[in-house]
């Protein structure tokens, strides 16, 4: 593997909170332009590795290096090119979407384009809205767009799809397949196995803060088969979700 | 530095936004002025006299009346049978009651019931009464009194309601604005992850302090601005000190509540326990630190304890220089300005030991 092409390395990350190991001594490299899927169970660490990646939780040992700076050392340099959606977040109460997106811009020293920006994830009607009036889909998209307001290199997104519904989870997934067409790398955690199947390059699955493995989704697949899985299930040509979409359209609602 | 313009600016623009901060710092403040400055506390320490008279004696009781409102409008004057200005005597309605009855000679009678709760006032009235009444005497006789005694009435610096009130409301939304905004802010913020947010884009944190600093001390100078200004317009109330001094000993001022704001938010982890520690002390020191009243009704301890409050430096401080026109020559005015600077310094090294950007940290 050419390591220049290896945007991130992480090298024995370990975090402990008071009396256990959140993280244990994990080891992955994120390639340039790929989308990499950080899967795992609640608890299991996934949280805390990507803000330990992204400068925003202190890192107890290990080593991070991305795009050739260590975060440790110089985390604001690396914030320039990063864009960071959190799992849960929160904004400004009394600003609306387009002062939001103009002062997040400033903060990067950008001028911002908020109505080009809101357009790409259809909120553009939302403006002038306050975070408050917008629908929990509303809000997560937001939180991406926020985290575009860089032009970034490198983008964490967490848990983008947990909460939405359907056809929300569709337009995001369309969304950040174009992310990667824009020649961004980004690192995505998610508990939807069909959301990583469908996005992920390459995946690392976590529990109790150890990656129990990593490779692509249909390596894995083969891997499982290999030691003589089987589905109990007869697969079916389509799913309920796929009843759902047929009979509600895959059009966005809110 | 655009950085912090441009988020100075946007704290303004929240805050503004936020009806319950505009009603708390600005309307509020106005409307405890307002109801305060339109009470009249002289009119209710207002004394009844109570008179009782018959067709035959009502001449007198007029002139003694007259000779009463001259002296200012403090006494009202209520009539009836002695029955009932006894039984409002008794119920302490009543300052003094005169029965004044003439007989078949003309001798004129008088007898004076005083209220023994406030016999002092009660006897300096009887005194005007009898006075008044020998005068007439005197007139009656064509008799010139022997004794000539002249008064004049000498202007002082009077201290109105209004004139005390201002300066202490003053100071009570300086701290209001500075504790809940502060609090309000980095508590919920952090709770609500924007913090964490915020500093996932390279913004520094200095930048965010200073603007939040920043723009809570422009929105209190403009809310100091407004307070004076309208007070001015409804009450008239009079400035005598520097203007100068006054800004001086608000923005200190101001500056020691946020720090306190700060050094709550470093110590509660949550809305609600920033919540449990923010009321008391804004309750505590809005009644004991001179704000409504004088602390010098409040019990001795109490008084000793109470005069180290930030707040009553400040509203001591602010009313010193504004209505008796004291300046930093005057020791209570130094006293207001190095109590509230010991106190910025407490609160700066409190708020540096505690504060915490993280919600688990």
């Amino acid at each position: 593997m050419n390591k220049s092409k290896n945007i991130i390395q992480v090298k024995n990350l370990s975090k402990t909170y008071s009396n256990y190991k959140a993280v244990n001594n994990i080891s992955f490299n994120v390639k340039k332009n790929e989308i990499f899927g950080i899967l795992g169970p609640n608890g299991a660490g996934k949280t805390t590795t990507i803000e330990m990646i992204e400068g925003l939780r202190e890192i107890d040992s290990g080593d991070v290096t991305i795009n050739n700076i260590d975060i440790d050392k110089n985390p604001s340099k690396a914030k320039e090119f990063l864009g960071i959606q959190l799992q849960s977040s929160d904004y400004f109460d009394n600003l609306n979407l387009t002062e939001i997106l103009e002062l997040f811009g400033e903060f990067y020293n950008k001028k911002v384009d908020s109505q080009e920006l809101l357009e790409k994830i259809q909120l553009s009607s939302k403006s002038k809205s306050l975070v408050r009036e917008l629908s929990g889909g509303q809000q997560q998209r937001l939180s991406i767009t926020l985290a575009l307001v860089n032009d970034p290199k490198i983008m964490f997104l967490d848990e983008p799809t947990t909460g939405l519904d359907p056809q929300a989870r569709r337009l995001m997934w369309n969304f950040i397949n174009d992310l990667r067409e824009e020649k961004r790398t980004i690192i995505l955690t998610t508990h939807y196995m069909e959301e990583a199947e469908f996005l992920c390059d390459r995946v690392a699955i976590m529990d109790k803060g150890s990656v129990l493995t990593i490779d692509t989704p249909n390596n894995l697949i083969k891997k499982l088969l290999k030691k003589g899985f089987k589905k109990k299930v007869k697969i079916q040509k389509a799913n309920l979700e796929d009843v759902f979409l047929d009979l509600t359209g895959k059009k966005l609602r809110d | 530095m655009k950085k912090l313009m441009k988020l100075t600016i946007s704290v303004i623009k929240m805050h503004f936004r936020d009806k319950g901060a505009v009603i708390w710092t600005l309307l509020f403040p106005f409307i405890i002025i307002l109801i305060f400055g339109l009470l009249d506390f002289n009119n209710a320490e207002s004394a009844k006299i109570g008179f009782v008279y018959n067709e035959k004696s009502k001449e007198y009781v007029t002139s003694i009346k007259e000779v009463l409102s001259q002296i200012g409008n403090r006494y009202k004057f209520e009539e009836g049978n002695l029955d009932e200005e006894k039984k409002a005597l008794a119920e302490d309605d009543r300052l003094l009651v005169m029965d004044i009855s003439v007989n078949e000679e003309n001798k004129v009678n008088i007898k004076a019931y005083l209220n023994k709760s406030n016999e002092l006032s009660a006897q300096s009235t009887l005194l005007i009464i009898q006075k008044t009444l020998s005068d007439f005497e005197l007139q009656l006789n064509r008799i010139e009194p022997l004794f000539n005694v002249e008064s004049e009435v000498v202007n002082v610096n009077e201290l109105r309601n209004i004139d005390y009130l201002v300066p202490g409301v003053v100071a009570m939304s300086l701290m209001q604005s500075g504790l809940f905004g502060v609090v309000g802010t980095i508590v919920t913020y952090r709770e609500k992850g924007i913090l964490k947010r915020l500093f996932a884009t390279p913004l520094p944190k200095s930048t965010f302090l200073i603007s939040q600093i920043l723009s809570r001390l422009l929105i209190s100078i403009l809310q100091v601005i407004i307070l004076l200004v309208s007070s001015y317009i409804v009450f008239k109330i009079n400035i005598v000190g520097s203007l100068f001094l006054v800004a001086l000993t608000a923005t200190l001022g101001s500056i020691t509540f946020l720090a306190l704001g700060f050094t709550v938010s470093g110590i509660a982890k949550t809305t609600e326990s920033a919540r449990a520690i923010m009321m008391p002390i804004n309750m505590l020191m809005m009644f004991t630190s001179g704000v409504y009243f004088s602390r010098d009704v409040l019990p001795n301890w109490l008084y000793d304890i109470t005069q180290f409050t930030p707040l009553t430096y400040l509203s001591d401080g602010l009313r010193d220089v504004m209505t008796k026109g004291y300046n930093l020559t005057d020791i209570t005015v130094r006293t207001a300005i190095i109590g509230l600077s010991v106190w910025l310094v407490v609160f700066i090294i409190i708020s540096i030991k505690t504060f915490k950007w993280e919600k688990n940290a």
